[in-house]
């Protein structure tokens, strides 16, 4: 019997459809994985199943159960369990009283109105081998708000876990996480034992992939493709689907007359860093500029995370969570490092842990942080350029874009700010980087785009480019 | 812990000679006014503080204690009589309200809560058969449990202190219980405690009839302490100032309705005798609590203590060797 069945499931939202007749099967046991863009109706379809949202038609089936009737109360009853993209806890409570409280909800006891809650010892003691099973036993009285932004995910994953589900949904629970906190959720939800039925839904692919074991590409509402691992990742549809943290789609770009990008296409995928090379003056700070909107395609299509941004002005791009260290640095020269700094803070994204604030940006960059009340413009110009790409980061991006940074530094600089790149892009961040220097880009790089003329000449894997022959031919001397 | 069982028995020793040491009648009958309201803030809090639903309308509850009990005693029946039958009569007005009003919650919860305490006004005002109308029902008798009668105001206020103790002993189980956990939490979270499997509405509606029967408690003893219930007594007004008591004094906690409740009544038995305007008085201790202590003034006070007393803590000497010879 399929543990949770899903056919024909149709939800629109006024008249527009979220889910357009979703059909998944899920065997017992299995760790299935949903992915897709922005809007795919990845989360309108948990909420579908757990009972948030009523269908306009189609059917849900636990364990042969029919569930589309039921309130979502009753089917946490029936052993279908969930955590949250946006962490939702009970914030003023000790890490075990919120466990205790999500085993309480499938307890009888739940009515009683006399015996005290805290003196509950059965419910303590499952509550705490709960927390004991995420790592989290040490904290179990303290208090929630006193917790990091992973261990909460981990409480939410604990609050599931306790209720002894048959199904468990998550939604993005690597979202926000550093990659120690990362490998330290996907080590715990690997050990969950095989009788419960895991569906995650999850933007981050490298650990995702790894954990599941069947792949559902959501897209407009239906999913367009299914099938293991390697199945997904070969399917042209999939990268069709995938834009990406940032895409540019057949860009013709002009300055005033003159044609400086022709049918140019490039994709940021998320987490990766993109390295941008060609001579000078083959496009590549055009490139840039479109991409933040300073420079209006001609034609084409320019997205951020999937979300179409073309002919948006460059204070929208920025909001969006696209950051740029633009050529030469251009910091305010005039204005202490501090005031730098302060002008471009944007708070982080919701669900973002780890934003960056002027301590962080200290933190990362130590020297900044001694010089925080020096005037900017007597700084070096290897401290100019992490003054540069802290000042990117206060506004919390997504997607970070810089322009030759290494240009103008000593080599002992560049290779501290390389190692800056390297650090960067291990915590999430989507880069893209245009950068004279061939050498010290190809050695963070993961992916290459090379243009000639404002055309792309070549494209792919890094590996794959700096084998090629005809390298230098594009590149020129270096 | 055991501070807290000290600082409870002298509060209770307190209370229980208060009689002894005020002498005064007149201030002893203040202390039942207090008491009374007391118990309707703590019923009006469980649905403020602890469900978080703000309801305008619990004086209509308060009300329909008070106009069943002595439309009862009018008819000719006995206390013993009277009594429950207003409570029965308040829990099933109450189910009525709380199946109307919990359609909805936040403001909508707030202009339902109201209409219906402004309906359960009109009828006490215009059913006149029944109610009399504006000139109220006068009840000519107070019960005389085991014999003693409680015409005397220390009698009286013994018999309000009692079933206050009670009701702050159901409030203080009832929220370290695990319904009243679960009720707290769908404060916080509703949209979790849903998807953990608690009946959102059902927790609510139970809330909505314990608020229920403790304001139908306070409705009875205001009748008696009055002898006397109008519609005045449960207009808007009289369900605005209950909420004042309970936010004034910490809403969502224990201490702070009794207090909110003892400020209310002082304010307008006491300073009423000394300043014409004394709303305005009580209007500028609102404002000042809500610009100083926006989470009440028991909640607040505790904070201002603690902070007085972190800050009057000798520090050690900064620079230990400064001043040596």
């Amino acid at each position: 019997m399929t543990a949770l069945s899903v056919t024909g499931l149709e939800k629109s939202f006024g008249g527009l459809r979220v889910t357009a007749g979703i059909d998944l099967a899920v065997e017992p046991g299995e760790r299935r994985l949903i992915i897709g863009p922005n809007g795919a109706g990845k989360t309108t379809l948990f909420n579908l199943i757990a009972g948030e949202l009523e269908p306009d038609g189609g059917s849900i089936a636990l364990f042969g159960e029919e569930l589309v009737r039921l309130p979502a109360r009753r089917r946490a009853h029936l052993g279908l369990a969930r955590t949250f993209q946006i962490i939702t806890l009970f914030p003023h409570n000790t890490l075990l009283h919120n466990v205790m409280l999500s085993l309480l909800g499938v307890r009888r006891e739940r009515w009683n109105p006399l015996a005290p809650f805290a003196r509950q010892r059965e419910l303590a003691v499952r509550a705490e081998e709960a927390l004991e099973r995420v790592g989290l036993r040490h904290l179990a009285l303290r208090s929630l708000s006193e917790t990091s932004y992973g261990e909460r995910r981990r409480v939410e994953i604990a609050m599931a876990l306790v209720q002894s589900p048959r199904v468990l949904l998550l939604d993005e629970p690597f979202a926000g996480l550093s990659i120690d906190e990362r490998r330290d959720v996907l080590k715990l939800l690997t050990g969950i034992p095989r009788d419960v039925t895991i569906v995650m839904i999850e933007h981050d692919m490298d650990v995702a992939l790894d954990f599941a074991e069947r792949i559902s590409v959501m897209h407009f509402g239906e999913i367009v493709v299914e099938g293991t691992r390697a199945e997904v990742v070969a399917d042209p549809r999939v990268a069709e689907i995938y834009l990406g943290a940032l895409a540019l789609a057949e860009i013709d770009a002009f300055y005033g007359d003159s044609h400086v990008l022709h049918n140019v296409s490039l994709r940021l995928v998320e987490g990766r860093l993109l390295a941008l090379l060609g001579r000078n003056g083959a496009g590549k700070s055009t490139c840039m500029n479109v991409a933040v909107g300073l420079l209006r395609p001609r034609r084409g299509a320019v997205a951020v995370f999937d979300r179409p941004v073309t002919g948006w002005s460059p204070e929208d791009i920025a909001a969006t969570g696209v950051a740029l260290v633009p050529q030469g640095r251009r910091i305010f020269k005039s204005l202490t490092v501090r005031e730098n700094l302060v002008v471009a803070a944007r708070p982080p994204a919701a669900g973002a842990a780890h934003g960056w604030d002027l301590e962080r940006v200290a933190q990362a960059f130590p020297r900044l942080g001694e010089r925080r009340n020096q005037v900017a413009g007597y700084l070096s110009g290897g401290e100019q350029q992490m003054l540069a790409i802290g000042r990117a980061l206060m506004s919390n991006p997504r997607v970070l874009l810089m322009d030759e940074p290494s240009e103008g530094l000593a080599p002992q600089i560049v290779a501290e700010v390389m190692a800056t790149i390297r650090r960067l892009k291990e915590e999430g961040l989507s880069i893209l980087l245009v950068e004279q220097n061939v050498k010290l880009a190809l050695a963070v790089a993961d992916d290459v785009v090379l243009l000639n003329n404002g055309r792309v000449a070549a494209e792919g894997p890094v590996a794959e480019i700096s084998a090629r022959a005809d390298l230098h031919q594009h590149l020129g001397v270096y | 812990m055991s501070a807290r069982i000290i600082a409870v028995s002298i509060a209770v020793a307190a209370l229980a000679t208060l009689p002894l040491w005020l002498g005064d009648t007149y201030f002893v009958n203040v202390a039942s006014q207090i008491l009374l309201n007391a118990v309707f803030a703590l019923g009006l809090n469980v649905i403020v503080g602890y469900a978080g639903l703000v309801s305008l309308g619990h004086a209509g509850l308060l009300g329909l204690a008070a106009y069943a009990g002595a439309i009862l005693l009018q008819e000719g029946w006995g206390h013993a009589i009277a009594i429950p039958g207003a409570l029965a009569v308040t829990l099933v007005g109450t189910a009525l309200f709380a199946a109307l009003a919990l359609r909805a919650t936040g403001i909508g919860f707030v202009m339902i809560t109201l209409a219906i305490g402004q309906i359960l006004w009109g009828l006490a005002y215009r059913w006149l058969s029944l109610t009399n109308g504006d000139n109220g029902i006068n009840v000519s008798t107070r019960p005389a449990p085991f014999g003693i009668s409680l015409d005397g105001a220390p009698q009286f206020y013994y018999v309000t202190l009692a079933t206050f103790l009670l009701a702050v002993l159901a409030v203080f189980i009832f929220t370290r219980s695990s319904f009243g956990v679960s009720l707290l939490g769908t404060r916080d979270q509703p949209r979790r405690m849903t998807a953990l499997g608690y009946d959102v509405w059902l927790i609510r509606f139970y809330a909505c009839l314990f608020s229920g029967l403790l304001s139908g408690v306070a409705g009875l003893l205001f009748l008696y302490y009055n002898e006397f219930v109008s519609p005045q007594s449960i207009q808007l007004s009289a369900s605005a100032e209950a909420l004042l008591m309970v936010i004034s004094g910490g809403s969502g906690t224990l201490l702070g309705p009794i207090a909110g409740a003892a400020l209310v009544v002082i304010m307008k038995n006491v300073a009423s005798a000394y300043i014409e305007r004394w709303n305005f008085v009580l209007g500028a201790i609102f404002v000042a609590i809500v610009i100083f202590m926006p989470e009440g003034f028991v909640p607040g006070s505790v904070r201002l203590a603690r902070w007085v007393v972190k800050a009057l803590r000798p520090r050690p000497a900064p620079v230990a060797a400064k001043g040596e010879p």
